[in-house]
């Protein structure tokens, strides 16, 4: 694990730690013996603020040496494009029904800086459509909607 | 003897044509899956838990069964190959392996995995069946003080044999178990975490958790990084081992086996940690040590038996008490839970039929996955020759309609969308999403049995301390951390952790 990378991961722990207490502050704590539904949620809420300390008081300690340079970098193309694609998907199949999202996302896939051909792509994004009509809708007969009419 | 009735019932379950052809369905869709680069066998499970929902719940373990031991075999295949390990516990399969693949023995690799994959299955097998009644029986012996304490040795435990940074590893495993908690509380009924929103009254559904985790946030790593595959040139021609071959892989794969059918069933253990300490042992075994990472055949054979073993001897933790060892096992919960089976000590006396056939159709599955592999090489050669670019979209078509499937609304869509950006996030800051899975799985139980343990004892937790088998656990759990504690030992497992490089 990079520097960098565990000075964010001991950030993050305290973010979460921090939020879950902050979350659960209107749950009922209790005592050992009469647990009220706070009381697990808050312990592991302080552990992991606990760990987040332990992480960055070792960041802080170690000796930067080679390996730590790796860097927090975020590849934000696929990050974006991948999670559209998903939402994507989520919004029109209610709408167009199940074929004709699968096409779409599919065609979205171009957009993805991969090297590609287009006929091939296509012919890919009609034969998936048809594909998991068959497999899910007909063969699997789950209730997915298939027609926008 | 008791065994061999077992046995025999389990032959009559699984050897109906319906329950043959779901086992042959699920370990060729597993394996089909399994093969592609950076898909591993809990996103593979995930994916295919759709297909397995309108089967009647034998049929569906039965399947889902196959579809895990295809999706482990067929990511050992990607790491002959390809040198591109589809799953963790196939890293050790990739140094000796592509290398043998690329001295143009891949037939030879590719079949020797296989051979020795089918060996360690068929004694595997045989463990469960002995190993699984026996510890069930142990565990009605287990109050609430004893489970809790062994489900919290089996989260550390699952820590420090997992690779990565063990602290953070740590929290990990409670932000899982906080995330698990999150909906209506079974003892109270009151609900926590929901924030208002409808859909999670019920708690986040595990498939959306894993498939976010291990499908989209894969996807994008993936994406994001590319890996020039090469693909060994020429055709695969000789497949069958010579008898030098045979004579020094046979010992490796034997002795792989005995560490899986060991590992596999400790807690936190399974296919991921045999495959490597088998490579660790053979190495020190062999005559000739510099052999290693240069096509060595016992490097290959020794961790395909003892991952395949180990895989399979994860099992009996899970079915016997309910608790699953590994991140994989903690996904088979979950799908026998949407069966509406719960796997526990009274699975195996409740029911039997299930039970044994689906260790009998492990058997079966592991032998089709022989049949179906080594004539079938050519296949998988051209699925790997696939561009990414081609690829990714139906994965994430399969991702998409599976998610779906389970609820049938597109909400747990956009959530699952949410838990891939948030496993990107976590794999970029160095975090490993595996124990967080484990974490989630167990997160309910943990505090169930924690309750109820204080409940009992008017909130003493002295009580984890006199009771001589939970000390027992709590101490083994103690030792473990003191024993990460010690520079030596720390340094030591990062290097076995990092053999790979």
């Amino acid at each position: 694990m990079g520097l960098q990378q565990q000075y964010l991961s001991g950030l993050f722990f305290i973010a979460f730690g921090a939020l879950t207490v902050w979350a659960g502050s209107g749950l009922t704590i209790g005592d050992a013996a009469d647990m009220g539904i706070g009381y697990t949620p808050r312990a592991l809420a302080i552990g992991c603020i606990v760990v987040g300390c332990i992480l960055l008081l070792q960041a802080y300690l170690s000796t930067p040496s080679e390996d730590s340079s790796a860097r927090f970098t975020i590849a934000w193309r696929p990050l974006f494009l991948v999670t559209l694609m998903v939402i994507g998907f989520g919004v029109l199949l209610p709408i167009l029904g199940l074929p004709l999202t699968v096409a779409l996302m599919t065609a979205m896939a171009a957009l993805s800086g991969e090297t590609f051909h287009w006929p091939t792509l296509g012919a890919i994004a009609i034969g998936l459509a048809v594909l998991s009509t068959l497999l899910f809708s007909t063969a699997l007969n789950l209730q997915i909607p298939v027609w926008p009419f | 003897m008791d065994l061999f009735s077992n046995l025999a019932l389990g032959f009559s379950v699984a050897f109906t044509l319906k329950n043959l052809f779901y086992c042959f369905t699920g370990a060729l869709f597993g394996t089909l899956i399994g093969v592609l680069p950076g898909i591993g066998p809990l996103a593979t499970i995930a994916m295919l838990l759709p297909i397995t929902f309108h089967l009647e719940p034998t049929g569906a373990i039965i399947m889902l069964a196959g579809i895990f031991y295809g999706a482990q075999y067929g990511g050992s295949t990607t790491a002959i190959l390809v040198n591109l390990p589809g799953e963790s516990s196939s890293v050790v399969t990739a140094l000796d392996g592509y290398q043998m693949a690329r001295q143009g023995r891949a037939g030879v690799a590719l079949a020797t995995a296989a051979l020795a994959s089918f060996f360690a299955g068929c004694v595997a097998t045989v463990v469960i069946a002995v190993a699984a009644p026996a510890l069930s029986r142990m565990a009605l012996l287990f109050g609430p003080p004893e489970f809790t304490a062994l489900m919290v040795m089996g989260l550390i435990a699952a820590v420090v044999l997992a690779s990565g940074s063990i602290v953070s590893s740590i929290g990990m495993v409670m932000v899982g178990m906080m995330l698990g908690l999150v909906g209506t509380d079974i003892t109270t009924g009151e609900q926590r975490f929901v924030f208002g929103i409808r859909q999670i009254y019920d708690g986040i559904d595990f498939v959306v958790v894993a498939m976010g985790l291990f499908g989209i946030a894969e996807i994008i790593a993936n994406l994001a990084d590319r890996h020039a595959r090469d693909l060994p040139s020429g055709k695969i021609s000789r497949l069958l081992p010579t008898r030098a071959e045979v004579v020094q892989a046979a010992p490796a794969a034997l002795r792989g086996t005995l560490l899986g059918s060991i590992l596999g069933v400790l807690p936190g253990g399974g296919a991921l940690v045999s495959s490597f300490a088998s490579y660790s042992l053979e190495k020190r075994l062999a005559a000739d040590p510099s052999r290693f990472g240069k096509g060595a055949i016992e490097g290959v054979a020794g961790p395909e038996a003892a991952n395949n073993a180990g895989a399979q001897a994860s099992f009996i933790p899970m079915l016997a008490l309910g608790i699953p060892p590994n991140a994989v096992m903690a996904l088979m919960v979950a799908a026998m839970t949407i069966h509406g089976l719960t796997p526990g000590p009274k699975f195996l006396t409740d029911q039997p039929s299930l039970f044994w056939g689906m260790i009998v159709s492990m058997w079966i599955g592991n032998l089709i996955l022989v049949i179906l592999n080594l004539p079938l090489v050519g296949i998988w050669v051209k699925l790997l020759k696939i561009p990414y670019a081609y690829l990714f979209p139906a994965i994430l078509v399969f991702c998409c309609v599976g998610v779906y499937s389970i609820n049938f609304r597109v909400f747990d869509i956009f959530l699952m969308a949410g838990f891939g950006v948030f496993g990107y996030f976590l794999r970029r800051i160095g975090c490993e999403p595996a124990p967080m899975v484990l974490g989630f799985i167990l997160g309910p139980m943990v505090e169930e049995q924690f309750r109820r343990t204080l409940l009992l004892s008017d909130g003493d937790f002295t009580v984890f301390l006199t009771r001589p088998l939970s000390a027992t656990l709590i101490g083994v759990t103690v030792l473990l951390l003191l024993l990460m504690a010690l520079p030596s030992l720390r340094k030591r497992r990062e290097e076995a952790f990092h053999e790979q490089d």
